[in-house]
């Protein structure tokens, strides 16, 4: 048996519903087992399932994450108990389990990640960041401080009960931003995961995860109308945080503005006006200045120009 | 056509020697290219090959690192230099490299390294530290801080050589210690190759590297008379830095010992000794019979442990 699962607080509720339907267009079974962690009266519908977090802690390291998080950071604990509803998944006859944030979008077919998990016990998704400190210094420091991989996206099966159960036990230890002893909330503990456990897959479709923070390495490209990444992928799921959605509007990553559309529509159809709730001035965007401004380049023409200058001397 | 290499300074020259007498003793007729980045008025024989910092110095990337390191830390450029160094060896015509610190001893047969050069592109050893935070906190943040991989030793083929570059690179950008910016000289970097490069092998062999900081999980044990890793693995190679040092003679790790005792004498041969390198270390301390007795009962460890099960049942 297998299936996605997310973790939400009541108020992204459309975020989990639109990521289904995303779900839904490729492989129209696929189920989708949705936490909580506030409270709330939502009902589970076909496929859609629906779990309180009182449900899940039946392990102490699900109580004493509960109890360390709970009542102090509402993100701290949703992100922490990702590990424990995935084990939680497993206890109850799943084999495979990927784990989305709620705010993924799929724009094609990804039964393979599901294969990769007839042969592997985890896979993770790089970020993909820039790491030639010559052209973008800030993106090598973010993968070594935030991670080499992202949280926002994790398949395992059942032999990876073992690297779950660890993983769990450190968001339990520390959940916190701490770049003076190495730590990045629950995500830059999976660095540590193909080198300690057996049957770790790093994923190479570049496809996958796209994001602000892949733009320059993952290259979108038009190529006989379709979206193409690095002239060899198609894309299979875009994160769109608020990053990723002010990189589209702004112009840096506009090949990605009609995947955008039709997810700011879904999200309205439950209910969830992007426009009105997050803090875009989406009007800013469109303006002839913008447009102007993406057309000249000005500043990164001259920044290129400086560059090479450096370089030569 | 296949190598071990090395960087040192002059003052290093009785370990590089050490670490080629540890190679031949294993498998004979291992050569070992050592890059001296002081003084160049050494000799060589057949198989341990002395370059001159100048002989290295050709691409723009190695002329860059020299600007910015050979004048300001020595340390820093002789850690900075590995990739090059390794690139260079290999477009001199060498297909497999295995780069180890002067200060790696081999204790037995490591063919099995060079061969899984055929089919891997880069080879890295894991630190192995103790990743539960609850028995020790430190062997985590160590790993998270510092790096999951020990850039004492690295292998290298041809297709290598991309990898290479961009550590080259990266070391050229920043080789410093700066934990709020994610760095640790040039050992962090090597985190990121096994995302960003096919064929990045992380050598499982947890007989490889046994130094002090896996002291637990790589665990020692003497089984019929011979040292034996984790029930399972041989011993290949040690890291004698000051700490798996200390820890040997604080009896932190004990089945090392014969090992060090044998590379104290060898090292001694070539004139240099080590107890009075590391002036610090009290070397006769360590053989107290108080030393001995508290490391037969233990009991400070045993309450820890006590307290340590005690605090998990609450």
């Amino acid at each position: 048996m297998q299936t996605f699962c997310t973790i939400i607080t009541s108020d992204y509720l459309p975020f989990a519903k639109a990521l289904h339907k995303s779900l839904k267009q490729f492989v129209p079974e696929i189920s989708l087992q949705v936490l909580v962690t506030d409270e709330h009266n939502f009902a589970s519908s076909k496929n859609f399932t629906v779990h309180s977090v009182n449900s899940i802690l039946n392990s102490s390291v699900a109580k004493n994450i509960h109890k360390k998080y709970a009542f102090t950071s509402g993100s701290y604990l949703r992100w922490a108990l990702k590990p424990v509803f995935i084990n939680y998944l497993f206890q109850n006859n799943y084999d495979k389990v990927i784990y989305s944030d709620a705010d993924l979008f799929f724009v094609s077919n990804f039964n393979f990640l599901l294969e990769e998990l007839d042969n592997n016990n985890f896979i993770l998704s790089p970020h993909w960041a820039k790491i030639n400190p010559l052209e973008n210094g800030n993106s090598l420091m973010e993968v070594l401080n935030g991670g080499l991989y992202n949280a926002g996206f994790i398949g395992v099966n059942r032999q990876g009960i073992e690297a779950i159960n660890w993983w769990a036990e450190m968001c339990h230890f520390k959940t916190e931003d701490n770049p003076e002893l190495g730590l990045f909330y629950d995500q830059k503990y999976l660095d540590i995961l193909p080198v300690q456990f057996e049957g770790v897959k790093i994923l190479t479709h570049k496809g996958c995860n796209l994001a602000s923070w892949n733009i320059e390495t993952c290259k979108r490209r038009i190529i006989d109308g379709k979206l193409v990444i690095n002239q060899v992928f198609e894309p299979v799921f875009i994160h769109f945080n608020s990053e990723t959605i002010a990189n589209i509007l702004n112009g840096n990553d506009k090949l990605l503005k009609p995947f955008l559309e039709e997810y700011m529509q879904l999200l309205k159809a439950e209910g969830f006006d992007l426009y009105r709730n997050k803090n875009f001035d989406f009007s800013k965007f469109n303006s002839p200045f913008l447009k102007l401004k993406y057309k000249l380049l000005l500043r990164t023409r001259f920044k290129r120009f400086l560059f090479k200058l450096a370089e030569r001397l | 056509m296949q190598t071990f290499c090395t960087i040192i300074t002059a003052d290093y020259l009785p370990f590089a020697k050490v670490l080629h007498a540890s190679l031949q003793k294993n498998v004979p007729g291992t050569a070992l290219q050592v890059l001296v980045v002081d003084k160049n008025d050494f000799v060589s024989d057949e198989y341990f090959i002395i370059h001159p910092l100048e002989s290295i110095i050709s691409s723009s990337i190695a002329k860059d690192i020299y600007k910015k390191y050979a004048h300001t830390n020595p340390d820093h450029f002789r850690w900075a230099l590995k990739p090059v160094f390794i690139s260079y060896l290999l477009q001199k015509g060498f297909e497999k490299i295995l780069f180890a610190d002067s200060d790696i001893y081999f204790v037995n047969n490591f063919c099995f390294l060079f061969d899984e050069l055929e089919t891997s592109n880069i080879l890295l050893t894991p630190h192995w530290s103790n990743p539960n935070p609850r028995e020790n906190e430190g062997g985590l943040i160590h790993v998270l801080k510092d790096g999951l991989f020990n850039a004492g030793f690295i292998g290298a083929n041809k297709k290598g050589l991309e990898a290479l570059n961009c550590w080259a690179e990266m070391c050229h950008f920043k080789t410093e210690v700066n934990p709020g910016l994610g760095l640790f000289v040039d050992q962090k970097y090597l985190d990121i190759l096994p995302v960003q490069f096919p064929g990045v092998k992380i050598i499982k062999h947890q007989g490889c590297n046994l130094a002090s900081w896996n002291v637990k999980i790589c665990k020692r044990e003497n089984i019929d008379g011979k040292l034996i890793i984790n029930r399972k693995f041989e011993p290949i190679f040690i890291h004698f830095t000051k700490e798996t040092i200390v820890n040997i003679l604080n009896h932190n790790d004990k089945l090392l010992y014969p090992y060090l005792e044998k590379y104290i004498e060898q090292v001694k041969k070539e004139g240099f000794d080590l107890p009075n390198k590391y002036s610090d270390l009290d070397f006769s301390k360590y053989y107290s019979l108080f030393l001995n007795l508290k490391h037969r009962l233990r009991i400070r460890t045993r309450l820890k442990g006590l307290l340590f099960n005690l605090a998990e049942r609450i």
